[in-house]
């Protein structure tokens, strides 16, 4: 297992016990199996699946991704194989690595959710479930869910009746403040939250005056969108009681290092994969490297470690 | 199986305004290579531009392949910067290729402008097994040509110009049009296999030019906005006809589509 000589980057988020803080983020892995050529899938702490729905969806009309260098526009609209295919003909071929598996449940109605969740239950070497109530990409439920608390409550609580599987719910940032969505998810007994899914966004052709997404507007990833994940780990944060996992324009190491410190217990990756299916393992091993540089003995206590005694002062040239 | 691939370059050069043609020492990748697939080409470093640009492998000579592309954006512009010797990292080969059909008997091969490099890659593929294959390119220029001046090959390209510039003036339509008539009353269509690489316009006009069903075979090859280019996002969907669901990703079912199964959009 883990080599005495090495950094150990192992933390928990909650009950889930993982290898390293590093999952990659759901829509950005497919089902777990799509990179298998090219990267090791157990360099993953985890990985959250694309999010999938009772039935197969089809997905929103192309064009569905427009590049807002360097960040991403997206409206997906969740196309996934829906929960049978995965149940059947992936999950074995996806569970019992040292990644965890997490599946991701994206309904339209809250009935759906439990359906899926009651299916996967039947399913051995799930180690949990996300439950995507924040995509802005479709037209019934997503994000409607998570902007409303006492819906999110309801989802979280029902969901929670049917499994003693990890739940974590994730959230948008499409509100004005996460902090009743956070607690609603909590009191619903979700395990952890997953902070944040896309924010609203659009891109214009200005030559031919069209939106380059067919939705018009889509959600926005990548690097840009860092700034704003990083204040709504730390808002949440600061409102429960339950582990929070950081998504947001993750790239490198340092990012991870800043979403520890600003609260969150584990990581997601997601945009960036595109650019790079291989970059988990570099940024463990970087990670491992900053640790011995630091002198940190466990990554879990850079969690919520935000030094706000004093801002940090640059100097400006006069 | 594809590879993550760092690979080196042994020549980039302009070849016509704009227009560029890199080497690039791949053995991984030209292993497995097949005409009609793609690279993924990280052109950025930190993420800047963010995504990866899809690229169709052109002529591969033993471990080395070509890309031609024209400069349209900052990643093809960085792509022109690289110069010998620099690593390129490529995922790849991507993407179904075209169906080497060796019961065909016609063989014709329709390029638009920069859709050039992969039917290229597949004329080379057809000279070790059959002599007679028709390229036939159309562009609006001389200058549009997506190959050297002093490029062999060039000689084996039917070239039609919308500006005429020394060659036949016209569009590529009109001696493809030609070329399946003659075919028509010499042999038939029903053993031809056409090939094509092109704008939306293009793929129109071959739609209109070919009724469903007549030929052998008939296949596009089709562009979209990509992310991951290996079937994870679900973005680089099209509209094609063909099984349950009304989409397909360009980067995993395709980028080669049956021609008459595309529906392409209206907006273009
Ligand atoms: C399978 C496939 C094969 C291709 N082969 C070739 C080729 O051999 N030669 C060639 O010149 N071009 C080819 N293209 C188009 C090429 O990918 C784009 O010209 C290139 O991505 C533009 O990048 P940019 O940063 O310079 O332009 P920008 O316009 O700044 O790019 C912005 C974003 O739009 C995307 N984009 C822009 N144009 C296209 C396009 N036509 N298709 C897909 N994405 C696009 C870019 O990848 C980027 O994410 C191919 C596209 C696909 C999908
Ligand atoms: C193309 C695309 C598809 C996505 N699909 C899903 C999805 O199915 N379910 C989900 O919960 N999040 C989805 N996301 C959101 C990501 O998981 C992540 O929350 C978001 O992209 C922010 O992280 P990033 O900046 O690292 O990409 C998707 C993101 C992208 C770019
Ligand atoms: S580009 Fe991601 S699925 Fe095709």
């Amino acid at each position: 297992m883990s080599d005495p000589a090495q950094p150990d980057l192992s933390v928990r988020v909650g009950s889930l016990a993982l290898h390293n803080p590093l999952f990659a983020a759901s829509g950005c892995y497919g089902y777990g199996l799509e990179y298998a050529d090219v990267a090791d899938r157990d360099e993953l702490g985890g990985f959250v699946t694309k999010s999938l729905s009772l039935e197969p969806w089809k997905g929103n009309a192309p064009p569905r991704l427009a590049e807002v260098s360097p960040g991403l526009l997206n409206s997906i609209g969740l196309a996934n194989m829906g929960v049978e295919s995965f149940a059947r003909e992936v999950a074995p071929q996806v569970t019992g690595g040292r990644a965890k598996l997490i599946v991701s449940v994206a309904c339209n109605v809250m009935e759906e959710y439990e359906q899926v969740i009651v299916r996967l239950e039947e399913v051995p070497g799930i180690d949990g479930y996300e439950l995507n109530i924040s995509c802005p990409n479709v037209e019934e439920g997503g994000m409607a869910f998570s902007r409303n608390p006492a819906v999110t409550e309801e989802l979280v609580a029902r969901v929670r009746k049917r499994t003693r599987r990890w739940i974590s719910a994730k959230l948008t940032p499409n509100v004005a403040s996460i902090v009743e969505g956070a607690q609603a998810a909590e009191a619903g007994g979700a395990d952890a939250l997953s902070l944040i899914n896309t924010i609203v966004g659009m891109a214009v052709d200005w030559k031919t005056r069209r939106p380059r997404l067919a939705t018009i507007t889509g959600g926005y990833s990548g690097p840009p969108i860092k700034p704003v994940a990083l204040a709504k780990v730390w808002e949440g944060y600061n409102a429960v009681n339950i582990p929070i996992v950081g998504i947001g324009g993750i790239a490198n190491w340092k990012d991870v290092v800043e979403f520890l410190i600003a609260g969150a217990s584990a990581v997601q990756i997601g945009t960036a994969l595109y650019a790079d299916p291989a970059l988990p393992g570099k940024i463990a091993a970087d990670l491992r490297r900053f640790m011995e540089v630091e002198g940190v003995a466990s990554l879990s206590e850079l969690t919520g470690s935000l030094d706000t005694g004093h801002g940090v002062t640059v100097g400006v040239p006069a | 199986m594809k590879h993550l691939e760092d690979a080196v370059v042994t020549r980039n050069r302009q070849i016509r305004p704009g227009i560029w043609s890199m080497w690039l020492r791949a053995p991984a990748v030209c292993a497995e290579s097949r005409p009609g697939q793609f690279v993924h080409v990280r052109v950025g470093r930190d993420f800047h531009p963010l995504l990866r640009r899809p690229l169709s492998i052109g002529r591969v000579h033993e471990d080395e392949l070509e890309l031609v592309w024209r400069i349209v954006g900052r990643g093809t512009e960085l792509m022109a910067e690289a110069t010998e010797g620099d690593a390129v990292n490529l995922l790849g080969p991507l993407g179904r290729p075209f169906t080497i059909d060796t019961d065909a008997e016609g063989r014709i091969l329709i390029a638009g402008g920069l859709g050039l490099p992969p039917l290229v890659y597949l004329l080379e593929s057809f000279r070790e097994r059959w002599k007679k294959a028709s390229l036939l390119l159309g562009v609006r220029g001389r200058d549009d040509i997506p190959l050297a001046e002093d490029d062999p090959l060039l000689r084996e390209v039917e070239v039609v110009a919308e500006r005429g510039d020394g060659y036949r003036r016209g569009i590529v339509t009109d001696p493809a049009a030609e070329w399946l008539t003659r075919r028509e009353h010499d042999g038939g269509l029903e053993n031809v296999a056409l090939y094509a690489c092109g704008p939306w316009g293009l793929v129109r006009a071959l739609q209109g030019l070919i009724p469903a069903n007549r030929l052998r075979r008939a296949e596009v090859s089709l562009e979209q906005q990509m992310g991951c280019a290996s079937g994870v996002c679900q973005g680089c969907a099209v509209e094609v006809e063909d099984g349950d669901t009304p989409y397909r990703l360009v980067c995993t079912d395709g980028p080669v589509f049956p021609l008459h199964a595309v529906h392409a959009p209206a907006l273009v």
